[in-house]
């Protein structure tokens, strides 16, 4: 299998850092549509921990997660994993947040108030890029 | 171990033998045992079952200790063996470390409250582990002598029986240092009734020190609290103790041994080798008396000035101030300086003179409380803008869900059963964060309830706890075991614990991100119940030390120092007591003392009495 039919025939591989855990059910429940939830955690340093490991294509990370700080965590982890794509999903609205967000690796800021399935589509858009990246096959099963 | 899960699994309530140095009416040890007991439950997920044997010399009385031993095995010939044996007091130690071999040596063992004099040198076994308390006596002499350095003679009161005899030996050994300042009247070869008769007529420079009674030389029983009451009511001298458990009932007090922390700390440790930890890994520190706390009635009785008291001491029993005597008084006062105050803001507001006003309002009392409402107020909206967010957020991604499952013909029945259902759940609980923020900021007459001061104490930390993760604080809960009621308002308490923990978040702005906790502890007693709500800050600087409840008074960058005034005030409406002081370790502690209910409350029995 190459790389290239990997990230064309399959849904994207998506990790969700959300602590609180009916929002992680309503999140997973929206994404599972049309993608593959391939790990859920609750804490900055499972958060690196899971990406590490797993290897997602995108990393969902809310910003106020127990542990290491969000905007610490998506520097981590966009170090870690430079392929994968971090979206930030807060409650925050705070320009100055996501102007650093954005800084320190991440590659969309979504409201976690966002109607209309702005989430999925923001990852499903993302994804559509990462088709045009070449994936060295040694970081991929 | 597969053996023993399987076990587990047929018989899963485990058993616990708990070998007791004395019967009933030891307040110390009736205290550790009923909270070890009801603590250990809470702890315990699994059922236990609580065996209890005193193997002291009031427990058989005349019996050889191999027909004790005998009748311990007796007990389980045909039952199944104990999973713990826990010592509770000296005496039980000792009896059990003779007896160790005949006493299933299989069998974890804890040795729970016991004084290092009573273990001695002798090193624990593999299988064995023991919350030692180190009761330095020493130290309550330190207090009669820094208290009251007038002090020639001391008379020490204590029963005739074994636990006497050894305290005896012991602290004349301990009390050989004071011998040059102080003559040591030993009592325990006397009658309640001598010793009462004796106490009575103590010249000026005598201090009296209320070790443990049990029986007396005529060979009588008496229960401590009973011998207490009568020594307080007869004697005319001060009276020291080293325990928690005698602080209200008449002793002056000092650094006092915390009768509840211990029975935590042995329910903690019990409850780990009941999970299997293995005894020799589990090292528990020696546990010593804490921070000193008076009784303030008996301070103002023998004429002793605070200023005498060691640093960092609490004092309590400080009668109520002027709100609470006079509150007919003082709520006509405050009710027509509230009217006058909303017509004080009305005519500013239509003046547009805001600024100038609230410079000339700053003496007004009810202005200054109106302000520190709308302070409160503005920080609880933030928060509770980001708790809402949360179902909010939910219902939104499960609605979203729902529409693109019915899209997409991917709905069945049962799917968008869940999600209907998860959407129901989370609409309540966002109503639920909003009655708990509206009871807050709602006009609030004054209403006393009985209520349940740790269900004040969880409500509170829930309206802060936004606050308190977004500055990266953790809060560390520590409540007694006991139930915890008392007459009050439980909106008005609730704004107490409010501004005693966001003042500790506060306080912690400069320290680091790892050491940022806020400890908020109870301590029943027989009358009344400590919260303590402590820090890891800055401490409380001296110059704001002695006007700390003084309106304006702040270290903060902003605000108006209001916040512990209202609060000082609400807890005097209650009849109660606050005071602060440093912690040894850096921060501040702030104690609020409030009376118990009367309502009489059973906490789940005295363990044994059945």
């Amino acid at each position: 299998m190459t790389s290239g039919d990997h990230g064309l025939l399959k849904p994207p591989r998506v990790l969700l850092a959300e602590d609180h855990p009916g929002v992680a059910k309503a999140v997973c429940r929206v994404l599972s549509l049309e993608c593959d939830i391939v790990g859920t955690v609750a804490d900055g340093h499972a958060v690196l921990e899971a990406a590490r490991q797993l290897q997602p294509d995108v990393i969902v990370v809310d910003l106020n997660l127990p542990g290491i700080d969000g905007l610490e965590v998506c520097r981590q982890v966009t170090q870690l994993n430079p392929l994968a794509k971090v979206v930030v999903f807060t409650a925050t609205n705070d320009p100055d947040i996501r102007q650093r967000a954005f800084e320190v690796g991440a590659s969309a800021f979504v409201s976690k108030m966002a109607a209309g399935g702005e989430l999925l589509s923001t990852v499903k858009r993302l994804c559509a890029d990462r088709k045009e990246v070449q994936i060295p096959p040694s970081t991929r099963r | 171990m597969l053996g023993a899960a399987a076990r587990a699994a047929a018989e899963p309530v485990r058993q616990v033998l708990v070998l007791q140095s004395v019967d009933r009416g030891n307040l110390v040890i009736d205290e550790f045992t009923g909270a070890f007991r009801v603590e250990l439950d809470q702890r315990a997920e699994k059922p236990v079952n609580v065996i209890q044997i005193v193997v002291g010399p009031t427990g058989f009385a005349g019996a050889s200790e191999q027909a004790v031993v005998d009748y311990i095995r007796s007990t389980f010939i045909d039952r199944r063996q104990p999973d713990l044996i826990m010592t509770v007091g000296g005496p039980a130690a000792v009896f059990a470390r003779k007896y160790r071999r005949q006493l299933f040596p299989d069998t974890p063992f804890l040795f729970a409250s016991v004084d290092r004099r009573y273990l001695g040198d002798a090193p624990l076994g593999d299988n064995e582990t023991a919350v030692v308390v180190d009761n330095e006596f020493s130290r309550v002499i330190d207090t009669v002598l820094q208290l009251r350095p007038q002090t020639r003679q001391v008379f020490m009161v204590m029963g005739s029986g074994q636990i006497g005899r050894f305290w005896h030996r012991e602290l004349e050994k301990q009390f050989s240092r004071f011998h040059d300042r102080l003559t040591f009247v030993w009592l325990d070869d006397l009658s309640l009734a001598e010793i009462l008769r004796r106490c009575a007529s103590l010249p000026g420079d005598s201090a009296i020190f209320y070790v443990s009674f049990g029986t007396d030389a005529a060979g009588a029983a008496y229960a401590d609290d009973r011998v207490i009451a009568s020594l307080h009511t007869a004697a005319s001298a001060p009276l020291f103790a080293a325990h928690s458990v005698y602080l209200g009932a008449g002793i002056v007090g000092g650094s006092l041994m915390s009768i509840d922390e211990l029975a935590r700390t042995a329910a903690g440790t019990a409850d780990r080798l009941l999970d299997g930890a293995a005894p020799a890994s589990l090292k528990v520190p020696l546990q010593r008396p804490g921070q000193p706390i008076f009784d303030w009635r008996e301070l103002q009785r023998w004429g002793i000035p605070e200023s005498r008291l060691p640093p960092g001491s609490g004092v309590r029993y400080r009668p109520p101030g002027l709100w609470s005597t006079h509150r007919a008084a003082v709520l006509t006062a405050v009710g027509v300086l509230a009217v006058q105050s909303v017509l004080i803001v009305s005519l500013l507001y239509q003046r547009r003179a805001r600024q100038r006003a609230e410079l000339e309002s700053r003496s007004n009392l009810a202005l200054a409380a109106d302000a520190s409402r709308r302070q409160t107020m503005s920080a609880l909206t933030n928060s509770i803008a980001h708790e809402l967010g949360q179902p909010l957020s939910s219902m939104i991604h499960n609605a979203q869900a729902g529409r693109m499952m019915i899209t997409g013909e991917r709905a069945t029945p049962e799917t968008m059963g869940e999600i209907l259902s998860d959407i129901e759940s989370e609409g309540v609980q966002a109503t639920q964060i909003i009655d708990r923020h509206r009871a807050m900021l709602r006009s609030h007459q004054l209403d006393t309830k009985s209520i349940d001061l740790h269900t004040v104490i969880h409500e509170s930390l829930a309206l802060v706890a936004h606050d308190m993760r977004a500055r990266h604080i953790e809060a560390a809960v520590n409540l007694s075991s006991h139930p915890c009621l008392i007459a009050g308002d439980q909106v008005l308490l609730q704004q107490v614990l409010v501004n005693l923990v966001m003042n500790a978040m506060d306080a912690m702005a400069e320290t680091p991100p790892s050491r940022r906790r806020v400890t908020i502890s109870t301590e029943v007693r027989a009358t009344d119940v400590d919260v303590s709500v402590r820090d890891a800050g800055t401490g409380l600087p001296v110059e704001i030390k002695r006007t700390l409840f003084t309106p304006f008074v702040t270290t903060k960058a902003h605000g108006l120092g209001i916040g512990l005034v209202i609060t000082r005030t609400i807890v005097d409406a209650h009849g109660g007591t606050i005071e602060a002081h440093d912690n040894p370790e850096g921060g501040a502690t702030f104690v609020v003392t409030l009376r118990r209910s009367k309502t009489p409350q059973t906490p789940s029995g005295p363990p044994g009495a059945a």
